[in-house]
């Protein structure tokens, strides 16, 4: 299979040049705002004189500001590798140290999220697709209503209803964090039921696509039992196309993890990266951001091979 | 006197409901015989696919059969749900389809998909299997099959392609073959090495064949017994070995006539029938092949012709051709 | 396509044929209609203090309740309208004009130059919006116009890439190869020949991307972005994510204020992306197709593909 190679090293080649751009932008970012970054990057910090002098001296080591531009920008490179961002200056701790701590919470979110759309949507595009092949149009429109309106319910809504449902009304969840595995049920449900329900409408027309396709026919002049077709015909065509719009989920998943931490009152980097942006903690953010763009854009990377190893023509395609 | 493979009485297929309703399968009967190689040939629209379709129980969405009687190795399909089919024709009943691009899964690969049929009804382990599959793919000459068994189709040309198809139908092996036009899509070389293989797969295990095709001259190669079709029912029946010579409807002669010969002068213009087959939504009376008969009289118009025995086969025609 | 613009009769028929698109319309004149009389009827219950009757339950005159200063929950939610609408109006003229240009920019160049810019595209269209906006209201000076302008520039790649997409279909057409044999200039045939026809798309974009913007910005404004309060409140400074904002933290206490703003961002958003889904079919009926089943592949398809990478990868 010799077209891995190729298609491995394009990819490569475009991850290392997103990086490179992220990198970039998030430095551009930090060192257009308005007035002295390092007296922005403080502005909360409350302690002596002194300390606010020392606290000044750090912020602008830690940015390197007092060098020449272009080298402050192979330093920001140069810490981005080797994952030193210096001082948080809410905390006065290393930002190394700070993320750390939060980006448990985020990751495990973000698993939990995907989980919900593989487990919901899979079975449900498929069965609805299947049971609405050319028969049942009531259920189509039903299914076709349902899940593009809940579908497009925001992550945050979402999560605030489910809230209002389940923790207050039934009170079946805590409200605030209790430490264990339930608290990742709700907001998991809040960031991954809306993309869950429209991944179910597409796998729900690739199946349908699947479905009316020859090789189709083939299979059942074979006589096999439904599941097995389901499963084995069936599933490794749909599931291509899913992969395709899972990357897409996945940015989505993040950027919905970062509001839903605040409803949840969760301490992971999305609610720590508002945060602090709202108190000006510069490095913190140049930190945060380019974690959580890193992670976005290797998680396609990853979503590409996956893709490209479940449908091998896909490598020649790109 | 041993079952029929395959048995089928009075089919009629056809689409669509009330008015729009088209019959584009009429009044077909059928009688496959273990070990016999049945050619059924007729131009685009003659209703021969939709035919072994029906035999198969796989017509589209949308299509319905009737039939008096159709039976497999003796079990009743008429009266079995869909669900008690799978036992009787799993393994039993194998179709080769016209377009190996699109008739296999891309997914998947060659091996798995052939290994299914002997996994699901003959219980075969996955390696067992496999084997099962490169010796099918050996047999029907495809080379390096170790290695192929593991590709996938977009990795096969179109005649390994087809070739791959003819192997699953292969792996059980059938009591009775189902090929729609297989060598259609492939070019005379492959056609050969193709046909050989469906003929040998009848020599050695005994496989029963319906060769559906518009190519006759393929078809009188290697059938045993040749249906002829138009608009939708069959219009004669003759054995192989008399088809160029006492075939008796006027359709067929014009069909044998039709094909170029090689030694023909090159100046020469190639025989066609003129006209169109007929509608399939509207019902003339008379043979339906009478419009484009240079035998045709107003009988033709206005009966149509039941089947006679003649010495070949039988025929439904008011004027069979004499010997040629 | 501006034939069918003639047939005024089947272009409204389309438009309510389904019961999606009467609700799509509907909801859109109510929605408009309230950001309209909102402010006028309700402004002053909205922005009363009655520092007496805090955090009261729901009742018949306060079917949400009260908020922490006083003021009723359902005056705040409809009068909130116009700014949720006039914010989100405004990051999608934004972004229309930023994709718009972009797109058609890279279009006339072609080439190499174009691959480049898609590939760009793409990755900037894949980026969670809320990371940018974040990183661009840091910018900014904070206040909603920031927010606007953020959303405004994450959302601009989705514009750009349906120019992109529908542009270079159009682009290999043939009357396209006769306006450059006629010497007409790229600039000319991008403005003349290529915009004219993908203004169906664009419509139905705008449409969809309306409500996402609304949902992203409503989003910004629930984490507290976008401004100070100063001491004079008036509708400029409600919107249904600061009244968000201002019910979740009241949330132990009065639970039910959550719901209003919570159910009108949801009900915008789906009225948004409904009545752009029925105003493209109305707009180019020869790209709805019916399938052997009577599917309407591309209601079904486009909005069910586009739909979800376009929710998806900007909703939050």
């Amino acid at each position: 299979m010799s077209e891995w190679g190729p298609f491995l090293l394009r990819r490569l080649g475009r991850l290392i040049i997103v990086c490179f751009v992220l990198v970039t932008l998030v430095f551009v970012t930090v060192r257009l705002v308005p007035g002295d970054p390092e007296r922005n990057s403080i502005g909360g910090f409350d302690g002596t004189e002194q300390q606010k002098e020392e606290a000044l001296a750090r912020a602008r080591s830690d940015l390197h500001l007092d060098r020449a531009l272009p080298i402050q920008y192979l330093e920001t490179l140069r810490s981005a590798v080797t994952f030193d961002f210096g001082t948080s200056f809410q905390t006065q701790q290393p930002v190394t140290t700070v993320v750390g701590e939060r980006i448990g919470s985020t990751l495990r979110l973000a698993l939990a999220g995907t989980l919900v759309i593989v487990v919901v949507a899979l079975p449900l595009g498929m069965v609805v697709g299947a049971l609405t092949n050319g028969k049942r149009r009531g259920l189509d429109v039903g299914f076709s209503g349902v899940s593009g309106f809940f579908g497009s319910v925001p992550p945050y809504v979402m999560g605030v209803i489910l809230v209002y449902l389940f923790a207050y009304t039934f009170d079946w969840f805590p409200r605030t964090p209790e430490g264990g595995w339930t608290d990742e049920i709700l907001p998991a449900l809040a960031v991954g039921l809306g993309p869950a329900l429209l991944l179910a409408r597409v796998i729900r027309v690739e199946t349908l696509n699947v479905l009316g396709q020859d090789y189709m026919r083939t299979a059942r002049s074979k006589w096999l039992s439904s599941p097995r077709v389901y499963l084995r015909d069936v599933l490794p065509n749909v599931v291509a196309p899913a992969i395709t719009i899972g990357g897409v989920m996945f940015s989505a998943l993040i950027g919905g993890a970062v509001v839903v931490e605040s409803i949840f009152n969760r301490n992971g980097l999305g609610r720590s990266l508002i945060q602090a942006i709202q108190l000006g903690d510069y490095p913190l953010v140049q930190a945060i951001a380019l974690i959580l763009g890193l992670t976005v854009v290797v998680v396609n990377t990853l979503v590409d091979i996956a893709l490209a190893a479940v449908d091998p023509r896909s490598m020649v395609r790109s | 006197m041993t079952e029929p493979v395959l048995e089928l009485s009075n089919l009629e297929v056809s689409f669509g409901r009330g008015l729009r309703a088209a019959s584009v399968v009429r009044g077909v009967s059928l009688r496959i015989e273990p070990g016999e190689i049945v050619g059924i040939v007729g131009e685009s629209g003659s209703g021969k696919t939709l035919t072994a379709m029906a035999a198969a129980d796989l017509l589209p969405v949308g299509a319905e059969m009737t039939a008096d009687r159709w039976t497999f190795e003796g079990h009743d399909l008429a009266a079995s749900a869909r669900s008690e089919r799978g036992p009787i024709l799993g393994g039993r009943l194998a179709v080769v389809f016209q377009d190996p691009m699109s008739s296999l899964n891309p997914a998947r690969t060659v091996g798995a998909q052939m290994g299914d049929v002997v996994r699901v009804h003959h219980g075969q382990s996955k390696r067992a299997a496999r084997t099962t599959a490169i010796d099918r793919l050996r047999q029907v000459r495809v080379t390096a099959p170790e290695r192929r068994v593991d590709e996938y189709p977009h990795e096969f040309s179109g005649g390994m392609r087809q070739r791959a198809m003819i192997a699953m139908g292969l792996m059980t092996p059938p009591a009775l073959l189902i090929a729609d036009e297989p060598t259609t899509a492939l070019d005379v070389t492959v056609q050969a090495d193709v046909m050989a293989v469906i003929a040998e797969l009848n020599r050695e295990h005994g496989t029963a064949v319906i060769l559906v095709s518009h190519n006759i001259a393929l078809i009188a190669e290697v059938a045993t017994r040749v249906l002829v079709m138009y608009a939708g029912r069959i219009v004669e029946e003759v054995a192989a070995d008399s088809l160029a010579t006492r075939s008796r409807h006027q359709y067929t002669r014009a069909l044998i006539g039709s094909v170029p010969r090689l030694d023909a002068p090159r100046d020469q213009p190639l025989v066609t029938i003129g006209g169109a087959p007929p509608d399939p939504t509207t019902r003339a009376e008379g043979c339906s092949f009478a419009p484009r008969c240079a035998a045709a009289t107003s009988e033709c118009r206005s009966v149509r012709p039941e089947f006679v025995e003649s010495d070949a086969g039988r025929v439904a025609c008011f004027h069979p051709a004499a010997d040629a | 396509m501006s034939a069918t613009f003639g047939r005024r009769k089947q272009w409204l028929a389309t438009l309510l044929g389904t019961p999606t698109g009467i609700a799509g319309v509907v909801l859109m004149a109510v929605l408009v209609l309230l950001a309209i009389i909102g402010p006028p009827i309700w402004g002053d219950a909205a922005v009363k203090s009655d520092f007496l009757r805090t955090l009261l339950p729901p009742s018949t005159s306060h079917p949400l309740g009260t908020n922490g200063s006083g003021q009723d929950n359902l005056a705040r939610v409809l009068v909130g309208t116009r700014l949720s609408l006039l914010m989100a109006a405004g990051s999608v003229a934004i972004a229309a004009t930023i994709g718009l240009v972009s797109g058609a920019l890279l279009v006339t160049v072609g080439g190499r130059v174009q691959r480049i810019g898609a590939t760009i595209i793409d990755t900037w269209l894949g980026f969670p919006s809320i990371l940018l906006s974040v990183l661009i209201i840091a910018v900014l000076e904070k206040g909603r116009g920031a927010i606007v302008i953020a959303i405004g520039f994450s959302i601009a790649p989705f514009f750009a890439r349906i120019t992109l997409t529908s542009a270079a279909s159009v682009v290999g057409l043939d009357y396209v190869a006769a306006g450059r044999l006629l010497g007409l200039s790229r600039w000319r045939i991008a403005h003349r020949y290529v915009l004219g026809n993908i203004i169906d798309s664009l419509v139905v974009a705008i449409f969809s991307m309306f409500g996402q913007c609304l949902i992203a910005i409503s989003a910004l404004t629930y984490l507290g972005f976008g401004g100070a309060r100063d001491g004079i409140e008036s509708w400029t400074s409600i919107d249904w994510g600061s009244v968000l904002n201002d019910s979740v933290r009241n949330f132990r206490d009065q639970p039910a204020s959550v719901l209003g703003p919570a159910i009108a961002i949801a009900i915008a958003g789906v009225a948004f992306g409904w009545f752009g889904d029925a105003l493209g079919r109305s707009l180019n009926p020869r790209l709805t197709v019916r399938s052997a089943s009577g599917r309407s592949l591309r209601s079904s398809r486009a909005s069910a593909s586009g739909g979800a990478t376009a929710n998806a990868s900007v909703n939050s």
